[in-house]
């Protein structure tokens, strides 16, 4: 840089950063008008921002911030969190709490293991390929990670629950593809679940019998008799008229095979718990025809290589 | 006709809620948080530390977060500031703490960092970046790439405003004695 020859160079740079007064500033304008080096220091500084504006980011990978976000929230979520503000519970509480979250884990683990063809993989692991088509693909595992390397071909792949820490991924030629799972949380008190508060991914649940439960992430469903709930939180579950509901609880019961309703979920939620519906109720036909209307309106839903196989059953 | 309970989405709460809810313990907004503005921590990160320690650093910039919450004054409806400031805090600790090492692995990582076929000019500047030293480096990207005023990195990085004056100047005279020298 050649010496500044303007003693008021230095407000240039003041100018940029918000340093002067109005009236300095307007007098800057003014003697920017017939100085040549504080032009220049000025077209400087504005050409050094706009380089280091125009710096171009390695690109943020949905995937991996996604991943990102399952460390961060565990991390967050670790001994040194503050407290919930569900009180901690004692003793036969803690049994039932238990009992609970077991029972509701073990229901993740067989909704996703329900009725299906198992075209391979022995038992044990972490994801299943219910259909494929002409496919060219290898498996390894490396640590915490399943990899389906695929490399031409269609593939259906179902991923059971896996533990925290272990990755299903399907390794295509221009990217991955990885099933990020499910982080929830579920609050048992004197018998009853009172509590599901989905943090990652979604959860369909029984409770109360036949009553179907799903949420989404960032969704949580307390059950309205049973729990204080302060005014800020989120999410009182409370059944719209015409729920058919035993005693106190809120829950609702299954939908009837009918028109969605946009009060009761995303439309993408609905959807697929039409197409649900009506393999519970036998109607294979119809279920077909709700599943390829489900692929049609949601190419990329989140359920599509479920409902991929009852559209396509082979 | 039977139907399923409605569930009221959380998704439109401001960040001053969400933050005040993880205050007192609840925690269900911190994924929010998360969805909104993990992108600009994990970018700010790379750009003032490099690749290799960005995603630890969100990590710790959204745990202390939820440690810190209490203390989020909401001066402004987004958190995004205050979180960057966390973060930016972070790599002063961790610049105090390893300074020698941390210089080694900024070098290496600014190497790894995958670059869509940059201009030469783009190449210079971030040569120079990667030569400033780290507390000059978040300064100049709080600043110039992240728009923010110098009273407010000074309060986000919890130094004196001109302190930031400081450090932004001679970035820039640096940035700029690099870029035309080549040194």
């Amino acid at each position: 840089m050649s010496d500044p020859k303007c003693q008021r160079l230095w407000e240039v740079e003041a100018e940029r950063d918000g340093r002067l007064d109005p009236q300095a500033s307007a007098s800057l304008a003014r003697h920017l008008a017939a100085c040549a080096d504080c032009r220049r220091e000025h077209d400087a500084l504005e050409a050094l921002g706009t380089r280091l504006r125009g710096l171009e980011d390695a690109p943020v990978g949905e995937l991996a911030l996604r991943r990102l976000k399952q460390s961060t929230l565990a991390r967050a979520f670790g001994p040194d969190a503050p407290e919930s503000a569900t009180r901690p519970v004692r003793g036969w509480r803690m049994a039932a709490l238990t009992a609970g979250a077991v029972a509701m884990i073990a229901f993740a683990f067989a909704w996703r293991h329900r009725s299906a063809e198992m075209t391979s993989r022995p038992g044990g692991e972490p994801f299943e390929i219910v259909a494929q088509s002409q496919a060219t693909f290898a498996t390894s595992h490396d640590g915490a990670v399943n990899r389906i390397v695929l490399t031409e071909g269609t593939l259906v792949v179902r991923v059971r629950s896996h533990p925290t820490g272990t990755r299903v991924v399907v390794a295509v030629p221009d990217g991955e593809i990885e099933d990020v799972g499910t982080v929830f949380r579920v609050v048992v008190s004197g018998g009853k679940t009172v509590e599901v508060e989905v943090m990652e991914g979604r959860v369909v649940a029984h409770l109360d019998g036949p009553t179907l439960l799903q949420l989404g992430e960032g969704q949580v469903w307390r059950r309205t008799t049973a729990v204080s709930v302060a005014p800020t939180t989120t999410a009182i579950a409370t059944a719209p008229s015409g729920t058919c509901a035993a005693g106190p609880s809120s829950l609702g019961t299954r939908p009837a095979a009918s028109a969605p309703d946009p009060a009761a979920g995303t439309d993408e939620d609905q959807s697929y718990l039409r197409v649900l519906d009506l393999v519970r109720q036998g109607k294979d036909d119809d279920a077909r025809a709700a599943a390829k209307d489900y692929l049609t309106r949601f190419p990329n839903g989140f359920r599509r290589a479920e409902v991929t196989r009852i559209a396509y059953p082979r | 006709m039977a139907r399923l309970p409605s569930f009221i989405k959380p998704s439109g709460a401001s960040d001053a809620a969400l933050l005040e809810a993880v205050a007192r313990g609840d925690l269900a907004g911190l994924g929010q948080l998360y969805e909104r503005h993990a992108e600009s921590v994990l970018r700010f990160a790379r750009r003032a530390r490099g690749e290799s320690d960005a995603e630890d650093v969100v990590q710790a910039t959204f745990e202390r977060a939820v440690k810190t919450a209490e203390r989020y004054d909401g001066r402004s409806d987004s958190a995004r500031s205050w979180l960057l400031g966390i973060a930016a805090r972070i790599l002063q600790e961790r610049r105090r703490s390893a300074w020698r090492l941390s210089r080694l692995l900024a070098a290496v990582s600014w190497q790894r960092t995958p670059v869509c076929s940059p201009s030469h000019a783009e190449g210079d500047i971030r040569r120079g970046l990667e030569r400033l030293s780290d507390a000059k480096r978040v300064v100049v990207v709080l600043v110039e790439i992240e728009g923010f005023r110098g009273e407010d990195v000074a309060q986000m990085l919890d130094i004196p405003v001109g302190t930031v004056w400081t450090r932004l100047h001679h970035a820039r005279r640096e940035l700029r004695q690099f870029c035309e020298d080549g040194r």
